[in-house]
């Protein structure tokens, strides 16, 4: 689930209406250090765990080691389980971008009547439960005439669903942004014809817009559980679905995998907040 | 125009939306009605015993009510304290700590499933980093609070519930302008005047839509859950794992009955957001 919101930029540079008196700042900065400190503690927990050689009753850990991070990454099903996620999230990212960036594109330059279907259909997902959409799936694809339960192309298509939103966000976004019209007319009038206005006119105007969606759908499909616990679970083990079952016997192994995750999706939202954004886009499902 | 409606023709256009229509069909629209359908035992055998069940069995009504309670408290709690927090972001007179903050409020919101529920355990388990530093001051956490209870999964649930609402709270701050303010104080009003007559009316539609996102973001969240929980936890999700994969208990008809009435308190949700989200989009647009 998604949603930009339409605010006029991610940071907010202009103070707004004051009325009354001033001088709240302390309070403020209690709230902020609170805030912080409930965002970050987490953190700092899961990240002690993965390095820590032994920890049940001091506050901190006895010793660190790199062990944990050594002996997951060395794990046999490390490579294969992360592989997989791989696959399925890039997989995912190619589909998503073949399917939707035509559709958007044709909604700004030739058929703005269909955006309510469009717009409809690629914001559905928002009102599905992950786990909704996992239980509809396997009801409809474990029986003929199309059986694909079990198998990664049910998987992809499944993440495929759950990016919907993100990327035609990210597209409306961008090509909202560039005057397509003008810029398709202005291109015709020096010559150029329709592909090459599409591939050296609008495509690297809109490329930021693609990449952002396409680093939220990998954010999105990359350590995800829901669905690869019920449409593929130990058949095509994902990342996601490994990390769980080893919690019970290495903890510390699915504690080193958490960090890989959470340094990922950080690092996703850093990038797409610094690098590419001017709108901030903000997710709500797959948890 | 090159790419307008003249010149690409119906059939091009057609072609061109095709894929994403069958796309959507395939793999949104056709599952779902096969769900409803499987959750009446399809259209020979048409039954509502499951749906029935659902709110009659007591284990079953009993992961409604946990659900409901665990998403409306979380929800009500993490708007009001994104509110606040939000708030304070547009106001603060530092502007660094405003970016940083607006940044960390819109990485924060992207956290879940999985990972959460781990990342929890390990500072408010039985040997969780907090469990332990309360206990050396004295106080005894687990005797008051456990992390696997549905009190427990408010309090991981607000790790994504407050920074979203800030992520959504802040345009509508950024809307409430100035001129509204010194009109206001013209008209010889103070500040609580301000905040009565204008703030909280032009506020109030957006702070709603938020609480009902949140509310819709917790309801249907399950990685969460099971990492943190496993079965331990009697909620709407977890009971629609259970009858869904479980040996002793696979009951499929029933799995698809629980994920029915799920889906129709989440869609009628998400369709209360729009219609609010419409108003709150008045003043921050205009």
């Amino acid at each position: 689930m998604s949603i930009t919101s339409d605010a006029p930029a991610t940071f907010v540079d202009r103070p707004v209406a004051r009325p009354g008196r001033g001088g709240p700042e302390l309070g403020f900065t209690l709230l902020f250090v609170l805030f912080t400190a409930y965002m970050l503690v987490p953190l700092v927990g899961v990240f002690l765990f993965s390095i820590a050689t032994t920890w049940f009753d001091t506050i901190l850990p006895v010793g660190y080691t790199l062990e944990h991070v050594v002996e997951t990454v060395n794990d046999p099903l490390f490579i294969p389980t992360v592989g997989r996620s791989l696959i399925a999230s890039i997989a995912t990212i190619i589909v998503s971008v073949v399917l939707m960036t035509p559709v958007v594109f044709l909604l700004h330059v030739a058929a703005p009547r269909l955006r309510p279907i469009v717009e409809f259909l690629s914001l559905l997902p928002f009102a599905l439960p992950t786990i909704v959409l996992a239980l509809s799936l396997i009801r409809t694809y474990s029986e003929p005439p199309v059986v694909l339960s079990g198998t990664p192309t049910l998987l992809i298509l499944a993440y495929v669903v759950t990016g919907l939103p993100f990327m035609y966000r990210g597209l409306d976004n961008s090509l909202r942004a560039i005057d397509t019209r003008n810029l398709s007319d202005a291109s015709a009038t020096l010559g150029a014809s329709r592909w090459t206005t599409l591939r050296r006119v609008i495509l690297p105007n809109i490329s930021t817009g693609i990449v952002a969606g396409a680093l939220l759908v990998f954010s999105v499909s990359f350590g995800e559980f829901t669905l690869s616990s019920f449409i593929v679970g130990d058949a095509w083990k994902t990342s996601g679905v490994w990390t769980v079952a080893i919690w019970d016997d290495q903890p510390h192994k699915t504690t080193v995998m958490v960090m890989i995750g959470f340094a990922i999706s950080w690092l996703i939202s850093l990038v797409i907040l610094f690098a590419f954004s001017k709108r901030a886009t903000v997710e709500v499902g797959q948890r | 125009m090159i790419f307008s409606s003249r010149s690409i023709n119906r059939i091009g256009l057609l072609l061109a939306f095709a894929p994403f229509l069958i796309f959507s069909a395939m793999f949104m629209l056709i599952p779902v009605v096969a769900l409803l359908l499987g959750s009446v035992g399809g259209v020979e055998r048409l039954s509502f015993e499951w749906i029935a069940k659902v709110f009659t069995n007591a284990t079953f009504q009993r992961s409604i009510w946990n659900s409901l309670l665990l998403s409306v408290v979380s929800s009500i709690g993490g708007a009001i304290i994104g509110t606040a927090i939000g708030y304070a972001i547009t106001r603060t007179k530092r502007p660094r700590v405003r970016r940083a903050l607006t940044a960390l409020a819109t990485v924060s919101s992207n956290a879940g499933g999985i990972s959460l529920g781990f990342a929890f355990i390990t500072i408010l388990g039985a040997a969780g980093m907090i469990t332990i530093l309360l206990r050396t001051f004295g106080i005894d956490l687990l005797s008051f609070f456990s992390i696997y209870s549905v009190i427990g999964l408010m309090v991981v649930y607000l790790y994504f519930q407050v920074p979203l609402m800030i992520v959504l709270m802040l345009p509508a701050f950024v809307g409430l302008r100035r001129d509204w303010s010194e009109a206001s104080d013209s008209l010889g009003g103070d500040g609580r005047d301000f905040w009565r007559r204008i703030g909280i009316p032009v506020l109030m539609p957006s702070i709603v839509a938020g609480t009902v996102l949140l509310f819709v973001s917790s309801m249907g969240a399950y990685a969460t859950a099971q990492a943190l929980i496993g079965s331990r936890i009697n909620l709407m999700t977890i009971q629609i794992s259970i009858l869904r994969r479980g040996e002793v208990l696979y009951q499929p008809a029933q799995a698809d009955a629980m994920a029915v009435v799920l889906l129709l308190i989440v869609a009628l949700s998400v369709l209360a957001y729009h219609l609010i989200q419409r108003r709150a989009q008045r003043w921050i647009e205009a």
